[in-house]
């Protein structure tokens, strides 16, 4: 347990933090009503200051009841760059409610994240602007890491169901008769490193670029 | 035009830098004199290719192809015995350790006791096969390794589908078309040479038994 | 799919992440393995891990730096660059057979003996590849058409960059130095005299000279390890539940046999638990949670793509630049689709 944490520790009620001894780095299992409040003092706090969330994931425990925890867990990686110390926090969820809310306010690393999360898990993120599938496709359905999931099953994508992204002119505008342009450029696999085509859709504005991508 | 760091000012950080600041020019840098430099850099280069051809890093593939070492782990070779009779034991030992799960084996009873068993079917699927050797650490009769092919385009799918005969066509005895194996002959000379007295006899006795024989063998192929 | 087989059996997973650096995903992986086995690799064996590690990250900045030019027009730089890669290739299939996806590690050493000729052919390498980064230097770094492409342009500062959950050489070029080779030390890190690259300008033309500057100080490393000398000793733990017995073991005796048939058929049998580990990619911290169930094949593995969270800024990033800036910033952002995607 970290020392320095115990004042954020004390500010929740008892019980929602719970400490897992015996493994590599400190890990706390934290209820998610107070995961947004803890995250944030944890970062904020000039003893603590987990300013890095290195990963988000989660683990599918098909056997475990709701009374032991759920069938979940979201998983946090938290990383301190002035201390060089780390925190893992777990965060049970049942298989009925899997709702956390999104730590996007704190850090804005974990936009993608949970959006990998909801993919592959389904973990729904209260307050995310953009929660939709990541890394499967607009066609899939289901969750593919749960344990329950089919790894042979294939799904098709057809053009009805590709996602187009929403975008809107920019508010400000210092020019009076800018021009609002949408277009899709595929800035596609002739990089080495990009082999799939990562499809960037830019709208324009007079010549600059505003993308949205994926 | 970057992103104004003021305005995504996160509180009680103040450990890492929030200015960005970039590179100045100099002013010979202002009026491109290092161009100069960078010219001379591809002139040389230039000069060097055309004078020293032999040092030249390209090579004239097809005619000229790139030498590898004895580890390469290219196409698969399934080994004989003495007989011509494929090594192979069918263990299946081979396809649990691939991760492509590409392997497939049908075995079957072998009439010598000490042998047991044969496949009678061993296929690779080398569109799936991701050239890892694991086979070759896996198989416990050496009866699998690799050469330093990598010349394996199809025509369809249905060709990269290598069957017991196309693996066990023999390759060479030369152990210099041979890859990843167990013991090459810088390694392990003793084992090495006895796989080479093994292809030498499968000459010898296709020299000399001819096809009247081949119907006396039930498990040679 | 990793959870469908064994824990050897993902090692080829491993490689096709990072593939311009599959050494380095490797050793991240079995580096983890084997702190959940509790066993540590023969110093040999971290010898050769470093100095590969070490090959795979000039390769991996090769490219990057290479086909970022490639994007800005300056296509030579790319010639030269891939010539170093092609000679580390080179050293790569004499170790272990292949060049682009090495599977060279297993959990608990390397694949295979050293070859005889590799201290010889390291060397050969530390001679040839200088004049080729020194090449493209002259050619680029103070070159005023790649200053005018590069410099202030998709700039982050160190604090958004941590934020964003940046690491690497795309968070050192913002001014923040963290290196996990430096802050959490591993293999042979700590006893190499290096420094870690920072610069202060987050763009394009300081990501790129970050990883120039990151393949020069690679080379120091390499130096050292070779003038240190190749320690003795085997490149595999000597454990017959974790590594599998060499052939002549297997071939003449039984016990040999059984534990190498074992190894195959169940796996390595890791305990339960669950660690996370990391190594510095190319990219940035490559980290590793595995869960233990303890079963021979791995409960969950997740992998934390350093490129992943730098790539999901990028939108925020590119916001009001030309769209030829988002051509150079994809390039100098080093985005590897086979880490991102997984």
């Amino acid at each position: 347990m970290l020392v320095e944490a115990q004042p954020l520790l004390d500010r929740l009620p008892k019980g929602s933090v719970t400490p897992q001894e015996g493994l590599d780095q400190p890990t706390w299992i934290v209820a998610r009503e107070h995961l947004l409040e803890l995250c944030r003092d944890l970062r904020d706090n000039p003893k603590t200051r987990f300013d890095m969330l290195l990963d988000l994931c989660g683990v599918d425990f098909p056997d475990r009841s709701d009374e032991d925890g759920g069938r979940f867990e979201a998983v946090y990686h938290l990383y301190s760059m002035p201390r060089g110390e780390r925190l893992r926090l777990k965060v049970p969820l049942t298989e009925a409610d899997p709702v956390l809310p999104s730590l996007i306010p704190i850090w804005k690393a974990a936009d993608w994240f949970e959006r990998e999360a909801w993919d592959l898990f389904g973990f729904r993120f209260t307050g995310h602007p953009n929660l939709r599938r990541l890394l499967t496709h607009d066609g899939f359905q289901g969750h593919a890491l749960r344990k329950d999931y089919d790894a042979a099953r294939r799904w098709i994508l057809t053009e009805d169901k590709i996602y187009s992204p929403k975008l809107e002119a920019p508010a400000s505008s210092n020019n009076g008769d800018s021009m609002f342009e949408r277009m899709t450029i595929n800035i596609g696999p002739s990089h080495p490193r990009s082999r799939t085509a990562i499809c960037i859709a830019a709208s324009r504005r007079w010549r600059r670029a505003t993308p949205g991508s994926r | 035009m970057s992103v104004d760091p003021a305005a995504l000012k996160l509180p009680g950080v103040e450990h890492h830098p929030t200015k960005i600041v970039p590179r100045r020019m100099t002013i010979a840098e202002r009026i491109y004199l290092p161009l100069l430099s960078g010219l001379m850099v591809t002139i040389r280069h230039m000069f060097l290719n055309l004078l020293r051809i032999r040092k030249r890093v390209t090579i004239e593939y097809p005619e000229e192809r790139r030498e590898y070492s004895p580890r390469y782990r290219g196409h698969h070779i399934l080994t004989t015995r003495p007989d011509g009779s494929v090594r192979c034991v069918a263990c299946f030992l081979c396809a649990t350790a691939c991760p492509a799960e590409c392997i497939h084996i049908e075995a079957a009873e072998h009439p010598d006791v000490n042998i047991e068993k044969y496949p009678v079917v061993y296929e690779i699927d080398m569109l799936r096969c991701v050239f890892c050797g694991y086979c070759v650490d896996a198989c416990p009769e050496e009866a699998i390794i690799m050469s330093n092919n990598y010349d394996m385009a199809f025509y369809n799918r249905a060709q990269s589908i290598v069957g017991k005969s196309d693996l066990m066509k023999p390759f060479t005895v030369d152990e210099s078309r041979l890859g990843y194996r167990p013991a090459s002959l810088e390694e392990d000379g003793r084992r090495a040479s006895m796989r080479l007295q093994a292809f030498d006899l499968v000459a010898a006795a296709k020299q000399g038994a001819g096809a009247a024989t081949g119907a006396n063998r039930p498990a040679a192929h | 799919m990793a959870e469908s087989h064994t824990w050897q059996q993902v090692i080829p997973y491993t490689d096709r992440l990072n593939y311009c650096s599959s050494f380095i995903n490797n050793v991240g992986y079995c580096k983890t393995v084997e702190k959940l086995l509790g066993i540590e690799a023969p110093p040999r064996a971290v010898w050769a891990r470093t100095i590969l590690s070490e090959f795979s990250r000039i390769m991996d900045h090769c490219v990057c730096n290479g086909s970022t030019l490639v994007d800005l027009g300056a296509l030579t730089n790319f010639w030269y660059f891939f010539q170093p890669r092609e000679e580390i290739y080179g050293l790569l299939e004499s170790v272990c057979g292949s060049r682009l996806t090495v599977s060279a590690n297993r959990i608990g050493g390397l694949l295979a003996e050293l070859p005889s000729t590799f201290e010889a052919h390291c060397r050969r390498l530390l001679e040839f590849i200088p004049p080729l980064i020194d090449d493209v230097e002259t050619l680029v770094a103070k070159n005023r058409i790649f200053m005018d492409r590069s410099v202030g342009i998709a700039a982050m500062s160190g604090e958004n960059a941590v934020n964003w959950g940046w690491t690497g050489p795309c968070l050192r070029a913002s001014g923040v130095a963290y290196d996990v080779r430096r802050a959490h030390p591993y293999d042979l890190y700590d006893t190499l005299d290096w420094e870690v690259p920072v610069l202060q300008g987050g763009d394009i033309y300081d990501r790129f000279r970050i990883r120039m500057l990151e393949i020069r100080q690679s080379l120091s490393m390499i130096r050292q390890l070779l003038d240190r000398g190749m320690p003795e000793g085997k490149c595999i733990v000597d454990d017959p539940h974790i590594a599998l017995p060499t052939k002549d073991a297997c071939y003449n005796q039984m016990e040999s046999m059984i534990y190498h048939f074992k190894l195959i058929m169940d796996g390595i049998q890791v305990p339960p638990g669950e660690r996370y580990g990391m190594v510095e990619g190319a990219n940035g911290e490559l980290g590793f949670y595995c869960i233990s169930d303890g079963s021979g094949k791995p409960y969950r593995i997740k992998v934390r793509p350093p490129c992943f969270p730098i790539f999901s800024s990028f939108s925020t990033l590119m916001m009001g630049h030309t769209i030829s800036d988002v051509i150079a910033t994809l390039g100098g952002l080093n985005v590897i689709a086979g880490e991102l995607d997984r």
